[in-house]
């Protein structure tokens, strides 16, 4: 199901709010890509960035543990914990490497990614 | 390849210590050796430094350095009782007490040294001893049994360790010293003079400048000891401690050099006038020294062992000893170091008189003023750290020497006497001669505590005198790498996780966000929340998919099976003790055949299945579950496996049932949570074929049940497990070995396996073995209702998931649909899966696409 909206933006639906545990990440498919959307606390505000972890080279990121480092919200990639910020996808130890970020949220308890 | 034989004559702490080095060979050498021991003692070596604590808190067994298992199972062949009377250095053979000939290539002979007494008229009656063995010591006891009075003879060092052990007896103590001081040896006269008050008020009488000339029967004691002077005085029982002298009896006889007041001569090799004979410890003499500490027996029992091996290519050297001391004597704190009279040319002293605590310490400067020579101290020895480094490195003193004499001057400490001060071609720790440039090189290549220093560079792992240096350099080094020296668990807790396990267990905290939110702060990372997972499933035992938990779980633990390189994961079905059925192994090559797994045998003696994707793992466990299997927790910080031989069942050797008790302690410890994960072993007989020594728990059966080991470890840092305690029941096993690891479970850091664990706990296997068997901290009655809790709330955690289909949700590569992850590619090799290379598997998709 999609939703489009008078301003132009195209909301993809991608799941049921508590399908994804607090503080945990599922991995959705969108237009053919692996996005990892988070559901954190303590406001159960959503992120979502790409689900490729560009160092291990693996698509995991949305089984990593959801954590803050110097102040940002991370995910740490399960296999050599390198932290990405959920905001923008930037490897906070790792300059060089960066994921995509997705616009996503919570409408009518369901999950949405905006399809870019 | 050539083979050596090697003999050790006596089994003392130096003979003892270089069986030790003889088995840790841990060069690749191109010969090898078989060790054999002969000990004329009823024992095999004990810490005779500590002898006189088996009249205070100390039993005998707690003093002995070894096990006659400890031996067999290292192959050395080891003979108590049995002295060695005949040595042939043309045929290169040994004849002992029992006639037994044994031919040797090197010998070793750490004979020690026996009590010298004097030759006085009526020494040789009953009550009258030395003091110098376990059995001497039993026969004191015995001699005091009904007695009022003991005399010590000798106001030397062993001398009040004698008196020391008359008073623990009850006995009216009395010591009688030839010189006009006690310990002339140590101590200058003011020193002796504190010394002495000291002594007399907690109730010992010392007689100074007296000479024994006659041991008469007397009226109301057992004896009258007459003195020279004509003066007497009356006692029950008389122990002679008069100094010791080198045993070298067996070197006199069959023509090894010897020293003219005794000492079997040595080079800087140890070697003694026949080159494959070597002397070690107290029974050797070098540059017309005997070294009567253990310290240098050590130092030689190394340099002869290196040479034993090395032969000429060895470089390690016996470059005699430095005697400085420090020592509790009598309940009085007393040290001596270098020069400690004033002795060398020009020097110059300082002292310091307290007449109100009764303290005396007194400094021996060069002529220069510039390097300390020498020290005394009786009543405090706080400043023994300090001065003894100052001593041996030769480090300038203060513009005002007499500054270190003065406590409270602290600042001038700082400067003198401070860490930095020191090379680092220093010495830190003379057990296990470690230069403070080792230790610093160690922080260099990461280690940021104590226990890692410790692990890596072995300082402080001796006696542990060194402790506070070690962590004094530390502490400096860190501080100097700008690393903030705390060891708080991470940026959102300031506590270690021995503080959390403690208010998690106090203030029965069940969940992460009550914890973080009252005793922390921010929302936690990687390194906290698996560790409060980890303790909370310690404590509590929910399932760790729990919707509390889910959260906080790391890689392997969130998904119940092990991540591999790829993203996909290994599944490890328990196959407890390594024993399992046809039926058993046909279900697992199924599974693998219809889920194409890569399979591969453990080291812990199960099966691996490799490359199961996150959608196929409820599937997989769906028909191992249904088969009778259970989680393995080989992704859980907890027991793994307990590895074990088939003994005595099938084996011809084997002298206990180890598979059922390996099944047995599997599946009472499966799926407990614990600060690293745990692997256990049970060998059959000491032929040790389950390899139990390098396990975390070790079982090893004896003839009369079970010896029990812990802290071994494999991997990167292989330690040998130690010697708990011996011959146990199963119910006294399992006692033992529940208690220790809720001990473990409690007290360890993050990660912290049970080899680095029991180094850093202070007091190491003997507070162990006090908070266990003794159960000095009243806890155990606790730690077993913990750990009862534990087994009784054990679920197999995969049971429980595909149970529930709320945890089942996650089990998906994507939320929104069923495909798995096109981008997981696997080639064959061997007829097996592997992953792709990345290249190959973009190549691959590129092709579909």
């Amino acid at each position: 199901m999609s939703i489009r909206e008078t301003n132009g933006k195209t909301w993809v639906d991608i799941c049921e709010l508590n399908d994804i545990e607090i503080d945990t990440g599922v991995c959705a498919e969108l237009n053919g890509e692996q996005v990892a959307i988070f559901r954190v606390s303590p406001d159960n505000k959503l992120y979502s960035i790409s689900n490729f972890d560009p160092l291990a080279k693996v698509n995991m990121l949305s089984r990593g543990i959801i954590g803050e480092t110097e102040g940002k919200r991370v995910v740490f990639s399960p296999l050599y914990k390198h932290p990405f910020c959920l905001e923008t996808g930037q490897c906070t130890q790792e300059g060089s490497a960066k994921v995509k970020a997705y616009q996503v949220r919570a409408y009518e308890n369901r999950v949405q990614l905006r399809l870019t | 390849m050539q083979h050596y034989q090697v003999i050790v004559i006596g089994n003392g702490m130096v003979g003892h210590r270089f069986v030790e080095h003889m088995i840790s060979i841990n060069k690749p050498t191109d010969s090898t050796f078989s060790v054999m021991v002969f000990s004329e003692e009823k024992h095999l070596a004990y810490d005779r430094v500590q002898l006189s604590s088996v009249f205070a808190d100390k039993s005998e067994k707690e003093l002995t350095l070894t096990s006659k298992d400890y031996y067999i199972n290292n192959q050395v062949d080891v003979s108590i009782n049995e002295k060695v009377n005949y040595i042939d250095k043309q045929s290169k053979t040994i004849t002992t007490s029992i006639g037994r000939t044994f031919s040797f290539d090197k010998l070793i002979m750490a004979t020690g040294s026996y009590p010298f007494v004097p030759p006085i008229k009526g020494i040789h009656q009953d009550h009258i001893h030395v003091y110098r063995t376990f059995e001497d010591l039993r026969d004191i006891k015995s001699s005091a049994a009904g007695a009022k009075t003991g005399v010590v003879i000798g106001g030397g060092l062993l001398g009040l360790e004698a008196a020391n052990a008359l008073k623990q007896l009850g006995l009216e103590t009395h010591v009688v010293e030839f010189a006009p001081q006690l310990m002339p040896v140590q101590v200058d006269e003011s020193g002796g003079q504190i010394l002495r008050k000291k002594i007399e008020e907690i109730g010992v009488k010392v007689h100074l400048e007296k000479s024994t000339s006659q041991i008469s029967a007397g009226t109301e004691s057992r004896f009258t000891l007459n003195f020279a002077d004509q003066s007497y005085l009356d006692t029950d029982v008389v122990v002679f401690s008069a100094g010791i002298r080198p045993q070298d009896e067996l070197a006199r006889q069959f023509d090894l050099d010897v020293g003219e007041r005794g000492g079997i001569v040595i080079n800087d090799f140890c070697q003694t006038s026949h080159p494959d004979i070597y002397a070690i410890g107290e029974c050797a003499l070098w540059q017309d020294k005997v070294f009567g500490l253990v310290a240098p027996g050590y130092q030689m029992a190394k340099v002869a062992q290196t040479h034993l091996v090395e032969g000429s290519a060895s470089e390690l050297k016996f470059e005699g000893a430095d005697m400085s001391t420090k020592l509790k004597l009598l309940g009085v704190d007393v040290a001596s170091i270098g020069d400690a009279h004033g002795q060398t040319k020009g020097s110059l002293s300082y002292s310091f008189i307290n007449e109100v605590e009764q303290i005396y310490k007194k400094i021996v400067i060069s002529e220069d003023a510039r390097h300390l020579l020498g020290a005394v101290m009786v009543g405090c020895t706080a400043d023994y750290g300090n001065w003894i480094q100052l001593y041996l490195n030769k480090i300038d003193l203060p513009e005002y020497p007499e500054s270190l004499l003065v406590p409270y001057a602290e600042d001038t400490g700082s400067t003198s006497g401070g860490i930095e001060a020191l090379p680092e071609s220093a010495q830190i720790c003379a057990c296990n001669d470690v230069s403070k440039g080792q230790v610093i090189s160690c922080i260099k290549n990461g280690a940021t505590n104590l226990a890692e220093v410790k692990s890596q560079s072995n300082a402080a792992t001796g006696c542990g005198g060194c402790g506070q240096l070690v962590g004094q350099v530390l502490d400096a080094e860190l501080l100097k790498l700008g690393v903030e020296v705390n060891d708080h668990l991470c940026e959102h807790f300031e506590y270690n996780r021995t503080d959390l396990f403690d208010i998690i267990r106090v203030k029965q905290i069940k969940t992460f966000e009550q914890l973080i939110s009252e005793y922390g702060s921010g929302h936690g990372c990687d390194l906290c929340k698996p560790a409060v997972a980890s303790i909370l499933a310690s404590l509590w035992n929910e399932p760790v998919l729990n919707r509390n938990h889910v959260s906080l779980q790391d890689t392997n633990d969130a998904f119940l099976a092990n991540m591999q390189k790829n993203g996909t994961y290994s599944v490890v079905p328990r196959v407890p003790g390594g024993e399992i059925t046809a039926d058993k192994l046909i279900v697992i090559g199924e599974v693998a055949k219809e889920f194409n797994l890569y399979c591969k045998i453990t080291g812990g003696q199960r099966i691996d299945l490799f490359g199961a994707q996150l959608h196929e793992l409820p599937l997989i466990w769906k028909k191992l579950i249904d088969a009778g299997f259970e989680t393995g927790h080989a992704y859980g910080k907890a027991l793994r496996t307990v590895k074990s031989c088939v003994g005595k069942t099938w084996c011809r050797f084997g002298v206990q049932d180890s598979t059922s008790m390996a099944i047995l302690l599997e599946e009472r410890y499966r799926g407990i949570r614990s600060p690293h994960k745990i692997k256990m072993a049970v060998s059959g007989c000491a032929r040790e074929c389950a390899e139990a020594q390098s396990k975390d728990f070790g079982v090893i059966a004896s003839e009369k049940g079970w010896n029990l080991f812990v802290g071994g470890n494999g991997g990167m840092r292989p330690r040998h497990a130690d010697l708990f305690a011996t011959d146990l029941s199963d119910e006294e096993l399992i006692r033992y070995i529940d208690r220790i690891m809720i001990f473990y479970i409690r007290t360890a850091e993050r990660l912290q396996r049970t080899s680095v664990w029991l180094e850093s706990l202070s007091g190491g296997l003997d507070y162990l073995r006090s908070v266990v068997v003794e159960d000095k901290l009243s806890i155990a009655d606790d730690m077993e209702n913990q750990m009862q809790h534990l087994i009784n709330s054990y679920k197999c955690e995969w049971k429980d998931t595909i149970e529930d289909p709320q945890k089942l949700k996650r089990f998906k590569h994507f939320i929104n649909s069923d495909k798995p992850d096109p981008q997981v590619i696997f080639v064959e090799e061997r007829k097996q899966i592997k992953p792709a290379q990345v290249e190959v598997a973009e190549a691959k998709l590129t092709a579909q696409a």
